[in-house]
């Protein structure tokens, strides 16, 4: 029977946050909670299901930001603190609520916690990479890498920096995971004409756009997105299938809005004593997510009407979901199969903390999800997209147009009248980057080094996540000071490099605050490299 | 804060040692090394300082010729603009050929221009010197995406490993062959059904 293919990409990302000059710091915990929220949860089931010797393969980008931070010695140990906080803090409520209808919940809480915390310091022995990595070797998993500091390309002014973004992109992956990576993740899925031939030049495979990246193509694709491109520089692109994704991600529409399913909203960090935050949360006393969550959606309620969480009937959801989504799957590839009569691929790709931090029960979902394709599906498998160009290697000659995955299918997020002063300072300082790598060809060990510390800075104003966050009004004004730190950091080393007066304090303090890309070189910017 | 510099990796606070100037950091072992650090911590204030002055304020001008032209979506193209110029500049949109905007302008400003879907444009920014317009700076062409489809083009299949440069080229299969012939009789017939006007 012919088949068609389910390619999840999952793309995990998170902005460069380390901060050592404070003791905690409330935004370096997106990171602590994607970690015990979703990236371990997802090596779990991942790992259940090779055990399993479940057939499976999926797509997952990690992006050069989030290599740097898990293989930062500081930021994983103040991870090891922060999950045994978790601990003890479920443990103790626990201890006080053993009778109560929470305790059951609690006793979940504080397992579930152990055995994450488990496989973090025993079995990866901190080094959350090396599970990916180990998922990659077994033929499981296809990772792939991303631009530097996940840049939205069509809004660079310099193609040499454009290059520079995809070289430090590849150099990191290498890095990391000890070969060349077959695709990357453009950040938020951000093309323009052009940038193929720089993804081409250096060794990238493929890439993934937004439907309509595909679809208003030159010339449009014949089989829609059911099947990849390829451009005439030899990049193959995937279009993603917007109706298949929206059941996934959308608590609205989709399944994570289902009533038995973990409510977000509402956090035991609001909840117990100030005494506990103290102890547990913040030394000062600043209330937020702990993590540990009591009570389900229940209806279309306030919070306070919130039943509480019953972890199996929730999981028991999950799998029917997956059912329901395998079903749906494999109607569409009929449909498609029986229009085009060839193997079509769906391609959902999805940010990566949406399984777990989010949506609680995703990675259970997965799980089910590759589970029952693997054992009941007869017109559905799953496949890395490394996998199906090899497959099914003929295809149309298509020029993608400049897109994104961003709401409106452009790059109004990032480009606005909140963000357009971003644009010029990283113009100029792209300029001045090039220019001083350019003249100081024999510099000294310090200019190097003071170089080196620039080209970080750079790399981290380019980020687009400042811009997304101004955007969409969260942590807006760390967002913006961490853009204009950058910003401002870069000018001040760039001052002292002219001056030659050297402020070897302030650079030895900025190498340990801003230590991404601990090997980067500030001669790529040399133009006649 | 003792108990953070334990989580540091000794490298990590040798670094932190420079900052504080200790002498023979590089002999001194972890626990040493943080006692070290605690004593000499006051000259960090220092560089607290120099931080809360870099986090303050971006540099209003350059002083220097830029120019930024970038897409926000199709139809809408942003400009920013810096001059040194004494004269006041005349901003130009064109393709190269044709010029689609030419604006009196201030020696910096940005704005918000309609552009052509599916353009590429280059901005220029200069000045009059009589009738002559003499280029301070330009962007590079920049491409202004669709907002839907053309449908255009000739339809035309490949082995996409034979285009790509990272895989070495391989010799097209009887099979392959085979699969492309039966690629282009589905295509043909899609293209039928879905533009039934060119196949007229």
């Amino acid at each position: 029977m012919k088949k068609g293919y389910l390619a999840l990409v999952l793309h995990t990302h998170l902005p460069y946050i380390k901060h050592p000059e404070e003791d905690y710091f409330l935004e370096e915990n997106w990171l602590y909670e994607a970690i015990t929220e979703s990236y371990l949860p997802l090596l779990d089931v991942f790992n259940r299901l090779r055990k399993e010797n479940v057939y499976f393969q999926l797509t997952m980008s990690i992006t050069p930001p989030l290599v740097n931070m898990l293989s930062d010695p500081l930021l994983l140990e103040r991870y090891d603190k922060y999950i045994r906080s978790r601990i003890s803090l479920a443990e103790e409520e626990l201890k006080e609520n053993i009778n109560m209808p929470k305790g059951k919940i609690l006793a979940f809480y504080q397992k579930r916690l152990k055995h994450l915390y488990e496989l973090f310091s025993k079995q990866l022995n901190s080094d959350i990479l090396k599970g990916f990595k180990e998922l990659q070797d077994g033929g499981f998993l296809e990772i792939i890498t991303c631009t530097a500091t996940h840049e939205i390309l069509p809004l660079e002014q310099n193609n040499k920096i454009k290059e520079i973004q995809v070289e430090v992109g590849i150099d990191t992956y290498r890095e990391a995971f000890g070969r060349n990576p077959n695709g990357i993740w453009l950040g938020e899925c951000a093309y323009t004409k052009g940038l193929d031939e720089i993804l081409s030049a250096n060794g990238i495979l493929f890439t993934v756009l937004d439907s309509h990246g595909l679809l208003h193509g030159e010339p449009p694709p014949v089989f829609g997105i059911s099947a990849p491109v390829v451009s005439k520089n030899g990049v193959v692109f995937f279009g993603r299938d917007p109706m298949a994704s929206k059941q996934v991600w959308s608590a609205s529409e989709g399944y994570p809005g289902d009533f038995n399913y973990r409510e977000f909203y509402k956090d035991i960090g609001y909840e117990i004593s100030p005494e506990k935050v103290k102890r547990y949360l913040h030394p000062a006393g600043f209330r937020f997510d702990s993590g540990i969550k009591l009570h389900k959606i229940t209806g279309k309620v306030p919070l306070k009407d919130k039943e509480f969480y019953d972890p199996e009937a929730a999981f028991e959801t999950a799998e029917t979901h997956a059912g329901n989504y395998m079903f749906n799957m494999e109607k569409e590839v009929e449909y498609l199969l029986n229009i085009y009569k060839k193997d079509p691929i769906i391609v959902v790709p999805f940010d990566t903390e949406l399984f777990g931090h989010w949506w609680f029960e995703g990675p259970e979902f997965l799980y089910s999800l590759f589970n029952k394709i693997s054992k009941f599906s007869k017109s559905l498998e799953t496949v890395s997209l490394s996998r199906y160009i090899d497959r099914f290697p003929i295809m149309q000659i298509s020029e993608p147009d400049a897109s994104s995955w961003g709401e409106g299918g452009y790059f109004k997020v990032w480009l606005n009248e909140e963000t357009d002063w971003i644009y010029e300072h990283l113009n100029v300082l792209g300029k001045r980057m090039m220019d001083c790598s350019n003249r100081f060809q024999k510099s000294s060990f310090l200019q190097k080094r003071l170089l080196n510390q620039m080209t970080r800075e750079l790399l981290l104003a380019e980020s687009s996540d400042w811009a997304f966050l101004i955007t969409v009004g969260t942590a807006v004004n760390y967002a913006r000071s961490r853009e204009i730190f950058h910003i401002n950091s870069f000018n001040y080393l760039y001052d002292q490099l002219i001056n030659g007066k050297l402020d070897l304090r302030f650079l030895d303090w900025l190498s340990i605050k801003d230590s991404i890309f601990p090997k980067i070189n500030y001669e790529i910017f040399k133009e006649d490299k | 804060m003792r108990k953070e510099f334990e989580s540091m990796l000794r490298k990590e606070l040798v670094k932190l040692a420079s900052i504080y100037h200790i002498k023979n950091r590089h002999k001194l072992s972890k626990s040493e090394l943080i006692s070290a650090i605690k004593k000499a911590k006051k000259p960090l204030k220092d560089i607290k300082v120099i931080e809360e002055k870099v986090l303050k304020e971006l540099p209003k001008k350059y002083n220097i010729n830029h120019l930024e032209f970038a897409p926000k979506e199709p139809g809408y193209a942003f400009v920013n603009w810096e001059t040194n110029e004494s004269q006041n500049p005349t901003l130009k949109i064109h393709d190269g050929r044709k010029e689609l905007l030419s604006l009196p302008v201030r020696s910096s400003g940005k704005g918000y221009f309609k552009v052509t879907e599916g353009s590429k444009l280059k901005a220029t920014l200069g000045v009059y010197k009589g009738n002559r317009f003499k280029g301070i700076v330009s962007s590079s062409e920049i491409y202004f995406p669709l907002s839907s489809p053309i449908m255009a083009g000739e339809v035309e299949w490949v082995n996409s490993k034979e285009m790509s440069k990272k895989h070495k080229k391989v010799k097209e299969t009887k099979e392959m062959l085979k699969e492309k012939e039966k690629i282009e009789k589905v295509a043909k017939k899609i293209k039928y059904l879905r533009f039934p006007k060119e196949d007229k």
